[in-house]
């Protein structure tokens, strides 16, 4: 095929998910290169404008404060999709399944086991302690099945060598989601026959995937059809679509703070019947905002008592308090080693190279460096605060410098990926930005990836920064389905999810980590 | 059983669709029949209108002058008037959203449509008002028949029922007083009618009877056209009976609504509008704002535990 149209300026800087070379599409694009050729910018801006117009048409937004006013916003979906292939997916499936069991196992080992991976010395007990993640709340909070982390959004990059790599863990309210079943539902409609020559795993079963993990972390006592709600702090948050959206997916009602009222360790709901038990609450407010009587007293968001529920076992809380301790960016080097202790085996996904500033033969060699490396505070999330070595000032790196020695527990320094590429439109035609993978992993009495996940990509030309509040869009992603119809691989899709129970692993490691890269 | 504060929600989001029609509907007919009010500097007609809307005082106190232009954009889109359509509309928005979760995605999507042309249309009403009128009113026939077809008649369906019919029948209400007290303005007998969509049911009824008792009483009683005042009363109660068994804290609502529905089926209402009919059109309104006022006090706020949201109790800092 001759790449016209959109694609023939089309050049490749470093490792690109479509095209092996400027010239060559990968297999798997060929009928979304195909398509996309046919196009010119006109059409396809066009589309993009209905995309738009259809998701502001449905309230598809998130809200942007600025004086005090909300401004609602549709979050841009760029329309050349992203494909991950089953063989490749079945890779990550099982790598993000095993980082996330090993991190539901520290988590516990933490709050309700014996501490063993700080008496053992994995991660360094005065790192552990000092994080402000890290809850005395949560000690003795005891959650079925070990399941701290029911959803967890895990941040995955490809670097320039073709490998995965995990960037980011989050493990306390990652979302989303909403963005991956609604992107989903925008291309069938703006691209109805591309779908018909890939066999891409459907999105749109989350919710009932949701609900059947929430049902089996709810308290034993609440019996086969557990009253689940999910907590909002209300519509003028800036994820309320996604909140309403996962109510609306599960059959679950959304409620406010004010909603609930705790009596005598029972959280019950308002309703015009009176008061109604509730056995598990998918929270989607921050800790601190959660119990006034033991978090932030001026919190109107959150319910008081929710925590002495939640410690006398009558309610779940999702995800369980205290998880921060777990994505703290200090801790983030030595999930691989928790990985090791907790499962006995090799990590699957492999971390960023990463230097932590508390040891001092790896900060000065990180200081050596620094202009060639990206610095992160580990405290801050939406890709606040991150200076990026080689597009930093002199001044910035000195200030960084200054920042990083006068508490080494508040930095890390890791090598710079250069993110992988796809093409993404813009008015010159479809050009080459980077972007990332957020999975969703889910966890109950077993753990289950989603197929996919919300890919983010930076809309400006050279930018590594994909987050939303940083200016990055995002695409569909197409987790292709087996094409061999032998039915012996697994699938996270609705009825086969890959699972590590963490006791006798059944997805057992396997030596195919550099796939990617055929 | 729905939450307290989503049922909330559904009873306004109810008021506030049948306001925005109702007060729609009101412009139309009003701005047509415009050119047969008086000229003159401030237009009684208009303040007529008003009344029937209850906004009255509110347009008084701006200090403007009653003419069709001023009037009208009050009443359409003007951002300091709380009651207008705009504000109405976007204050369905706010509510639906509220309970986005539970109610058909169509209907989120179609008030979230009409909310957006309201907000993004310059409107000129000078020009393009009966076209906007049209599709305001076509806007919310269509969010009224999403709720007839596709929601469930669960506690939501049920609150979103009661609110509009409430709703329904004080406007209804109003707009009988204005009759009543018209008194020889050019605002005919007719244009009432219509302002109420009851026109075509009133003179295959009664023909051309302009006698205003006997208009005022088929606007109260008639039990088979859908605005009068004890069709709503009926609707409500229907509804509100359902959820007894459940929702005991009802009762106050349901023995008021019982009492005017009894007034309404059994009083004398013809005699009584031929002699004072004032009164007993205030009574009724009084009587439907207690009805409001009682399922607000028991079923949305079911508290039987102290709840530290309306105390604002923080520790250490006294209450």
């Amino acid at each position: 095929m001759v790449l016209s149209g959109l694609l023939d300026q089309y050049v490749t800087h470093g490792y690109d998910e479509a095209f092996s070379s400027s010239a060559t599409f990968r297999p798997a694009y060929e009928h979304v290169v195909e398509r996309f050729s046919a196009l010119n910018v006109e059409e396809a801006r066009r589309l993009e404008a209905a995309v738009a117009a259809e998701f502001r048409r449905q309230g598809i937004t998130f809200t942007v404060y600025a004086d005090d006013t909300g401004i609602e916003r549709t979050w841009p979906m760029d329309l050349f999709p992203r494909i991950i292939e089953a063989a490749e997916w079945r890779t990550l499936e099982r790598g993000l399944a095993q980082r996330v069991t090993a991190l539901n196992r520290f988590l516990d080992d933490l709050y309700v086991g014996e501490q063993a991976a700080l008496e053992d010395g994995v991660v360094p007990r005065w790192l552990v302690t000092s994080s402000t993640g890290f809850d005395r709340h949560a000690f003795g909070i005891d959650v079925p099945f070990g399941a701290r982390c029911m959803i967890a959004g895990i941040d995955i990059v490809r670097g320039d060598d073709g490998n995965f790599a995990v960037l980011e863990d989050n493990l306390r309210n990652p979302s989303g989601i909403s963005y991956v079943v609604e992107n989903r539902a925008a291309m069938a409609k703006a691209f109805p026959r591309l779908f018909a020559d890939h066999t891409v795993q459907p999105v749109d079963q989350y919710g009932q995937l949701l609900r059947s993990t929430l049902e089996e972390v709810a308290p034993p006592a609440a019996g086969d059809d557990p009253n689940i709600v999910i907590l909002t702090p209300g519509v003028h948050n800036s994820a309320y679509f996604e909140h309403a959206f996962l109510a609306r997916a599960m059959g679950a009602e959304l409620v406010e703070g004010r909603d609930l009222v705790v009596d005598d360790q029972v959280v019950y709901a308002r309703t015009v019947g009176g008061l109604s038990p509730v056995d598990v609450i998918y929270r989607r407010i921050d800790d601190d905002f959660l119990d006034p009587v033991s978090f932030r007293p001026d919190s109107t968001l959150g319910v008081p008592g929710l925590l002495s529920a939640a410690r006398a076992g009558t309610v779940t809380v999702c995800n369980a308090i205290g998880n921060g301790v777990a994505d703290d960016k200090a801790v983030y080097p030595y999930v691989p080693d928790l990985i090791r202790y907790y499962l006995s085996e090799e990590p699957l996904l492999a971390n960023v190279q990463t230097y932590v500033m508390w040891d001092d033969d790896q900060r000065e060699h990180a200081l050596d460096r620094l202009d060639q490396l990206v610095i992160k505070p580990v405290a801050e999330s939406g890709g606040y605060g991150i200076v990026i070595g080689p597009h930093a000032s002199d001044a910035e790196l000195a200030a960084a410098r200054v920042d990083i020695e006068s508490d080494h527990r508040n930095w890390i320094v890791q090598e710079l990926v250069q993110l992988s590429t796809l093409p993404a439109l813009t008015d010159d035609g479809l050009a080459p930005r980077h972007l990332d993978l957020r999975p969703f992993i889910l966890t109950g009495e077993h753990t289950r990836v989603f197929p996919g996940g919300l890919t983010r990509v930076a809309m400006r030309e050279g930018s590594l920064i994909v987050n939303s509040s940083q200016g990055g869009g995002s695409k569909d992603t197409w987790v292709l389905a087996d094409e061999e119809p032998d039915g012996e691989t697994e699938s996270a899709a609705t009825d086969g999810p890959v699972t590590i129970d963490g006791v006798a692993t059944d997805a057992a490691p396997t030596d195919n980590g550099d796939e990617a890269q055929s | 059983m729905i939450l307290a504060r989503h049922a909330e929600a559904m009873f306004w989001a109810g008021r506030q669709l049948e306001r925005s029609e109702h007060t729609t509907r009101v412009l139309d007919v009003a701005t047509r029949d415009a050119m047969h009010f008086r000229a003159a500097p401030t237009q009684p007609e208009w303040i007529l209108i008003l009344e029937a809307v209850a906004l009255d005082k509110a347009f008084l106190d701006t200090g403007r002058a009653a003419t069709s232009s001023e009037v009208a954009s009050y009443l359409f889109d003007d951002p300091t008037n709380p009651g207008s359509v705009a504000a109405s509309v976007s204050q369905l928005r706010e509510n639906i959203r509220t309970v986005r979760d539970r109610v058909p995605v169509e209907l989120w999507e179609e008030t979230n449509r009409l909310h957006l042309e309201l907000e993004s249309r310059d409107v000129d009403l000078q020009s393009d008002a009966f076209d906007m009128f049209s599709n305001v009113r076509r806007g919310c026939h269509a969010i009224g028949g999403i709720v007839a077809e596709a929601m469930p008649r669960d506690e939501g369906f049920t609150f979103f029922t009661v609110g509009r019919m409430i709703e329904r029948a004080f406007m209804t209400c109003r707009t009988i007083r204005c009759l009543v007290l018209r008194d020889g303005h050019a605002l005919d007998h007719s244009a009432i009618l219509r302002t109420v969509s009851s026109l075509q049911a009133y003179r295959r009824r009664l023909a051309h009877n302009s006698d205003v008792a006997t208009l005022a009483t088929f606007l109260l009683c008639a039990d088979d056209v859908p605005r009068t005042v004890l069709s709503c009363l009926r609707r409500a109660d229907a509804r509100l009976q359902r959820l007894r068994q459940t929702a005991p804290g009802l009762q106050p609502a349901l023995m008021v609504s019982g009492r005017v529905r009894a007034q309404l089926e059994f009083g004398n209402i013809e005699q009584h509008m031929r002699t004072d009919p004032i009164a007993i059109l205030l009574q009724i309104e009084a009587e439907l704002a207690n009805l409001s006022a009682a399922i607000a006090d028991y079923a949305f706020d079911p508290a039987q535990v102290p709840s530290i949201h309306a105390q604002f109790v923080r520790p250490g800092m006294g209450s």
